[in-house]
């Protein structure tokens, strides 16, 4: 009698407990990607920002600064094409980039620094989240 | 061989469930520590990139801090570091951030050193003479080659719950720091 009663409760156990076990483990995988992602990025970024203050670039040059560096170092889980840089402002001063009064081309300024905002948007395996957005500033003190 | 399964399934009723309500804990807290621990690098990684550009931008200290008059370059002074503390405050939308510069200056018979600081929390790795003693002799030869150096330590309070801080011992895990090391050019 009890083992008819028994019968499929570990099946109905395991149904109600595997969307939770599997939220789990998907999250941190999604964790990890996130973290490679990250990682990944902030090395392009700083690769880009080292080679971009070395060179003459104008204003705009720093999106395709970063897609040059992603096609030539094979960066981990990172696509070039969804690299947005989404701001940049340029300052003559460590004042004025205190006061956050600068200007949008660097165009006739002596010594500039730039400050580049960078978006990176990318879409996860898990429905639960969708899309991991990632934005990060980077200063940019130009030698040339 | 004939064994009575009878019992046994009989015990086995909601066992998946007992053992997931030892694991779930677990599980939830590795996947929170892991998050937490993300949540420092991430922090960690913009202070330590934030330190370089300051040390960089007061390393070419010729071309923002030049005396009008003399045209000479400006020692480095509180406005300075108090302009620089603004700068990463900015940077990090983080009022609690804290600046501490150090300018050694070995070119000069005897060699000089100053700090200035800029916010609240405390932020000092070493003293400068201690810093200064810690750096390499200069040769009488080379003493006119050496430049001005500069050491940028920022520091970042950390507020809230830190799962971290509670599972890895480091009971005084109360801020993030980084410093740069950098010469006048």
């Amino acid at each position: 009698m009890s083992i008819q009663k028994q019968r499929g409760s570990i099946v109905i156990e395991t149904a109600i407990i595997l969307p939770l076990f599997l939220f789990l483990v998907f999250s941190g995988i999604e964790l990890a990607r996130g973290l490679i992602v990250r990682a990944s990025l902030n090395h392009v970024l700083a690769e880009a920002a080292r080679e971009i203050k070395l060179s003459p670039i104008k204003s705009g040059g720093y999106q395709a600064k970063i897609k040059a560096v992603m096609n030539r170092n094979d960066a981990s889980l990172l696509d070039a094409n969804l690299v947005k840089v989404v701001k940049e402002e340029f300052f003559d001063s460590p004042t004025e980039l205190a006061m956050k009064s600068g200007y949008a081309d660097r165009t006739g300024l002596v010594a500039p620094m730039a400050l580049y905002r960078v978006e990176y948007d990318f879409s996860t395996l898990s429905p639960w989240l969708k899309t991991l957005n990632f934005d990060t500033e980077i200063l940019v003190k130009y030698e040339v | 061989m004939k064994f009575n399964q009878k019992p046994q399934i009989k015990y086995q009723k909601g066992i998946v469930a007992i053992e997931f309500i030892f694991v779930l804990p677990i599980v939830i807290l590795v996947i929170l520590l892991s998050f937490d621990l993300s949540r420092y690098f991430q922090q960690q990684g913009q202070l330590d990139r934030l330190s370089y550009s300051l040390a960089t931008m007061i390393s070419h200290r010729q071309q923002y801090y030049l005396d009008s008059i003399t045209k000479k370059v400006k020692p480095l002074d509180q406005q300075q570091v108090g302009e620089l503390a603004q700068i990463a405050r900015n940077q990090l939308n983080d009022d609690g951030i804290a600046i501490n510069v150090h300018s050694l200056v070995r070119n000069v018979e005897p060699g000089s050193q100053s700090r200035f600081s800029d916010g609240s929390a405390q932020c000092q790795w070493k003293s400068s003479s201690t810093i200064n003693q810690n750096l390499p002799v200069i040769t009488p030869e080379n003493l006119f080659k050496e430049p001005t150096i500069f050491v940028v330590e920022l520091c970042q309070p950390l507020i809230g719950f830190s799962l971290f801080s509670q599972f890895s011992g480091a009971g005084d895990f109360t801020k993030l720091y980084a410093r740069s090391l950098t010469v006048h050019r």
